[in-house]
């Protein structure tokens, strides 16, 4: 545009430029606006040193993992393993079984703590997944040889092949055993005095059974008597 | 103590140098964003804005001068004014019609103080107020605006012509005798 000139005098624009108070800017408060700004300042430092923390932390429990990672990767190898040496024996087991003739590929087998067998398959033929689970001892006759080699084989499995009666036997508290006391070791009965068995009222009374044999009682008297009877029993013989 | 070492203070972080800088320009630094921005309140806010961003970008400010420090701080407080009128969408509503192109009374506005020019600056509308600081005081061309504001260049230009128009009506309205409008 022609009439675009800037080089007219720049008096009024200078002095816009040197404008540094105004009546009404004493109300901007220096102070409070930088207390504001240093906060915001200050803020961001905190917030850069929250996240330099976090990632601090999640390295410290990323080391404590390692370990864990490690082990894990094991135990599965070990299982794995234990799976590839049984193939066969495994495979024989389930063939066994009425209606799986196919080939087929074992994927997993755990032997539970319960005694429990689960065996994960593959049918090579259609691909159909199956879980098979049956307890131990539900296992029949012709079953048995090859269970014995199974569990046998999990001795590298993870989890431990376990006796049921073994183990309950060693995990269930064993019963305090009392001595065995039998009657003819208590001795005789007392023979109690045929007066004192006759007096039948509800007070107590004394009863001495000396080395003589003899017999003392303060059976209670009846109410009647205002004196103890003390009855003597001289030995028979 | 000297401006480039308060910038090197300031650049390590230096809580002291930062508010001395602050302290040395946020007068002149507010009047510029008031210039834009008629809301004292906005205007201040606007203002801790760029120095927010000042401090944060220093590191890769190399020290050349009082003036040329002041420029770039004053450019980074107009980029802040503009963000936050573009946020307003104010320029979406200014017209769009051509406007004859009316000189400005540079003699009147001579013999004006700077808080009387300042003031009358103020009074105008937003898009009136945006287009005369940027054309009349910073010194872009049109096309700069243009882009700057995203609008068109005929926009900018009817903007410069009309806030002329308003600010001549301005001093006459005040009693300024000596301003000659164009038409009589």
């Amino acid at each position: 545009m022609s009439n675009e000139n800037h080089n007219s005098t720049e008096n009024w624009r200078s002095k816009l430029e040197d404008l540094d108070s105004l009546a009404e800017e004493t109300m901007f408060d220096k102070n409070a606006s930088w207390e504001k700004l240093y906060a915001r300042l200050g803020g961001k430092k905190r917030a850069k040193k929250a996240i330099w923390y976090w990632a601090a932390a999640a390295c410290i429990l990323f080391a404590l993992m390692i370990p864990v990672i490690f082990s894990s990767n094991k135990i599965h190898r070990s299982g794995k393993d234990a799976i590839s040496q049984r193939q066969p024996e495994i495979k024989a087991f389930i063939r066994k079984m009425p209606g799986k003739k196919d080939s087929i590929k074992v994927v997993n087998f755990v032997l539970s703590e319960e005694n429990t067998i689960t065996v994960g398959y593959k049918s090579n033929k259609t691909g159909k997944r199956t879980i098979f689970r049956k307890p131990v001892n539900k296992i029949r006759l012709y079953d048995t040889v090859s269970m014995q080699n199974l569990v046998a084989g999990t001795v590298d499995n993870p989890i431990k092949t376990v006796d049921s009666a073994a183990y309950f036997a060693a995990t269930i508290p064993v019963k305090k055993k009392l001595p065995v006391v039998h009657i003819n070791e208590l001795g005789d009965p007392v023979n109690v005095p045929e007066e004192v068995a006759r007096n039948s009222d509800n007070r107590s009374f004394l009863f001495l059974k000396l080395a003589s044999q003899e017999v003392y009682s303060n059976s209670s008297a009846p109410a009647t008597k205002d004196f103890a009877t003390i009855n003597l029993k001289t030995p028979s013989n | 103590m000297d401006i480039s070492q308060l910038i090197k203070e300031a650049k390590k972080g230096s809580a002291a140098a930062q508010k001395y800088l602050f302290d040395l320009m946020a007068y002149r630094l507010l009047i510029i964003c008031r210039r834009y921005v008629k809301s004292p309140q906005d205007a201040e806010e606007i203002m801790l804005d760029g120095f927010y961003k000042f401090f944060k970008n220093l590191s890769s400010f190399t020290y050349q001068g009082e003036a040329a420090l002041f420029v770039w701080m004053k450019k980074i407080m107009i980029n802040e004014c503009l963000m936050f009128l573009r946020k307003k969408n104010v320029f979406s509503i200014v017209s769009d019609s051509d406007a004859e192109d009316i000189p400005l009374e540079e003699e009147a506005l001579n013999n004006l103080s700077a808080a009387e020019i300042f003031n009358l600056i103020i009074q105008l509308p937003f898009g009136y107020r945006t287009v005369f600081n940027l054309y009349e005081i910073e010194g872009m061309e049109h096309k700069e605006i243009a882009e700057l504001l995203s609008i068109s260049e005929g926009t900018s230009k009817s903007q410069l012509s009309k806030s002329k128009v308003l600010l001549q009506k301005m001093l006459l309205k005040n009693g300024i005798k000596y301003v000659k409008r164009k038409s009589q």
